[in-house]
């Protein structure tokens, strides 16, 4: 049994690799979406993952739900390969809540059809109980029960986002991977779903990787954060530490970019020159190098070493900064 | 013209859809004006009526939707009484848009030097090589590198950073006196964000132009814009000046739109996010009284009548029963501090 704070998933080395076509008679180059990504996720916290469109994070996510393999590396899942476990059994442990609730519930399925699949798919043969199961979680999400029958389609997003919620809590996974859960939400209603998911966290002891590009979200839910860049892991650090010392170039320009309602101030200015990462190109040294407002010389020769003190690791070849 | 007429004004605009159900009053009397120089942020949710709001400044809405208003004069020429050539004419010209999905605004089977070349010789008696020059300046304006080999490559080989910067590069080729951003930056990286945010307004700064941007994210309103109006269900339920607008929110949508926020400094991390119970109301069929009353913890019977605008302060509005009952008393209810 894995206690609270105690790795629930480890990730180690993984890479992915994809074979990109470049056209007829042009061959095929590789495109490495991950390149040796290595993460403890921690038992009942919410680990946030940031990143730029590109850089991984949504491939990790696939991988980490069984949904693709990697290249390379193993995922342990409380401690064993998650191969020892039959793709049912580990199904029913992680789950997914997708950004977009208008495409990932089917149109043409009822409520209740929707929140019982995943049962039905798991060998749950009883209705009575299946029916029981999907009203708790209807109860649980604050929905009336009369909705059951209802379709997506009569529904607002916050309210499908819901049905997505109590789909992928059904079964009782300890995991769930939260690919931008409310970014196609309105302000008001992703503040909703927000405080929904921090109250089941909290009563169900659930595991969460919540995969944002909105920091601000992120800064508020999480209590570890890990920042993605073409395919790695560049800095990782409890939310704390990440948000108020950042070591990666990478990060400090992400929280730059943060913009909290301030009518005196203008739009920020990034420290980040605008050149294209192009994952099928990859710079030599560090990958960072061509954009990074901080470097030197030596980071177009030399591909930095993670650096780690207390809990906080960065990939940069200044290191991290003094304590 | 006047040299005292601002370069927009929209007085009581309307905009109304006829649905099977009914007539849907997707804009309902909303008015500004706008100087040159100046950008109008428009802030809301989904189905507020901000992106309507500009389509019909625009002239771009289908005949079947009706547009309302007492007054729309754009550098002084009535925009509802002009034929559509005319119209014409202005769009690109004069007032340009900037929208969302660069990828869907952008003509997938034309070059980038063929869509920025084309307004300007619409525009413009300009023979190609002027156009051309025009293009590549503005590309390398907007901080696109290398502009002549970007000139002859398709918007599917740029990223969406590129294309945005693309739009940009479009709506500029004119000079235009208006500027129409529509959650420009909404589908774009954080950092890319910002670099574009700084951009509009360094261009803006340089050209003189004025410009509507209209968005759902507060963040992005709070840094571009030099007064804000925040719509509901149609109508705008404040406006003011960007400082007061933020700095003293006044009507109790604005207030709870703030307490959503994540990091907006008025909850502590982890702890619970405010929240607007329920959801839009429909707006179809006759409305009457404040859309807002099904959501608000202030509502009273006085909300289903005919709503005050409340002045709170020199040129900062809000139209509410409750504001205007607190301020005949002087006392503006505060933004509260923590979470409810």
């Amino acid at each position: 049994m894995i206690r609270t704070g105690d790795p629930i998933m480890k990730i180690r080395d993984v890479t992915r690799t994809f074979q990109v076509s470049l056209g007829m008679f042009r061959g095929r180059r590789p495109l490495h979406a991950l390149r040796g990504i290595t993460l403890d996720i921690p038992k009942g916290q919410v680990m946030g993952l940031v990143g730029e469109s590109g850089c991984g994070k949504s491939t990790l996510a696939q991988i980490l739900l069984g949904l693709d393999r990697p290249t390379g590396g193993e995922i342990l899942f409380e401690d064993r390969p998650i191969a020892d476990y039959g793709r049912k059994v580990f199904g029913s442990r992680i789950q997914p809540i997708f950004q977009d609730p208008y495409s990932s519930l089917n149109p043409r399925k009822t409520v209740r059809q929707l929140i019982e699949m995943p049962l039905v798919v798991h060998g749950n043969r009883d209705s009575a109980d299946r029916e029981r199961r999907v009203r708790r979680m209807l109860d649980l999400m604050g929905m009336p029960s009369r909705v059951i029958d209802a379709y997506p389609a009569q529904m607002s997003g916050g309210q499908r986002q819901r049905i997505a919620i109590a789909r992928a809590l059904v079964t009782e996974p300890d995991v769930v991977i939260c690919d931008e859960p409310t970014s196609a939400l309105d302000v008001s209603v992703q503040a909703q779903v927000l405080n929904l998911l921090m109250d089941l966290r909290a009563e169900f002891n659930l595991t969460y990787l919540f995969i944002s590009h909105d920091l601000g979200v992120v800064e508020h839910i999480s209590d570890r954060v890990a920042v993605m860049y073409l395919g790695q892991i560049v800095e990782e650090a409890d939310a704390e530490t990440l948000f108020r010392a950042p070591a990666h170039p990478y990060t400090k320009a992400l929280l730059a970019s943060i913009l909290v309602p301030d009518p005196h101030r203008g739009p920020p200015s990034v420290p980040l020159k605008a050149v294209q990462p192009d994952p099928m190109n990859l710079p030599p040294g560090c990958v960072f190098h061509p954009r990074c407002a901080e470097a030197v010389a030596a980071c177009a020769v030399t591909v930095p070493e993670e650096v780690t003190r207390h809990g906080h690791r960065a990939r940069c070849t200044m290191g991290l900064p003094a304590a | 013209m006047g040299s005292t007429e601002p370069l927009l004004t929209v007085r009581d605009l309307s905009v109304s859809i006829t649905v099977p159900a009914g007539i849907l009053a997707a804009v309902r009397s909303v008015s500004f004006t706008l100087d040159r120089g100046e950008t109008l942020g428009i802030v809301g949710e989904s189905g507020c009526g901000k992106s309507m709001m500009s389509m019909a400044i625009m002239g771009l809405l289908p005949p079947h939707v009706a547009v309302r208003a007492e007054t729309l004069r754009f550098e002084g020429m009535d925009l509802l009484g002009l034929p559509e050539r005319r119209m014409a004419d202005l769009r690109g010209d004069r007032m340009a848009m900037i929208f969302q999905e660069p990828m869907t605004a952008l003509n997938p089977l034309l070059t980038i030097g063929e869509q920025l070349t084309e307004t300007y010789r619409r525009h413009r008696t300009a023979g190609r090589r002027e156009a051309r020059e025009k293009a590549l300046h503005l590309l390398d304006r907007v901080g696109i590198a290398s502009p002549e080999r970007r000139l002859g490559q398709y918007p599917h080989q740029l990223s969406g950073g590129l294309r945005q910067r693309v739009m940009i590069a479009m709506a500029l080729m004119c000079d235009p006196d208006l500027i129409i951003a529509d959650e420009p930056t909404t589908a774009l990286d954080v950092t890319i964000q910002a670099q574009i945010l700084a951009l509009l307004a360094e261009l803006q700064r340089e050209s003189g132009a004025a410009m509507i941007f209209v968005s759902h994210d507060l963040g992005v309103i709070s840094r571009v814009a030099d007064k804000v109006s925040v719509m509901y269900a149609g109508s705008e339920v404040e406006g003011g000046s960007t400082a007061q607008v933020f700095g003293a929110p006044a009507h109790p949508y604005t207030q709870g739109l703030f307490r959503c926020l994540p990091n907006s400094g008025l909850v502590a991390r982890g702890a619970p996010l405010g929240s607007i119970p329920g959801v839009v109301p429909s707006l179809i069929g006759q409305v009457s009284g404040c859309m807002f009353r099904p959501r608000c913890a202030l509502a009273r019977d006085a909300c289903l009548e005919a709503i005050p605008t409340a002045v709170v302060g020199d040129g900062h509005r809000a139209r509410c029963v409750a504001v205007a009952a607190a301020s005949a008393t002087a006392t503006a209810p505060q933004l509260e501090v923590s979470a409810p």
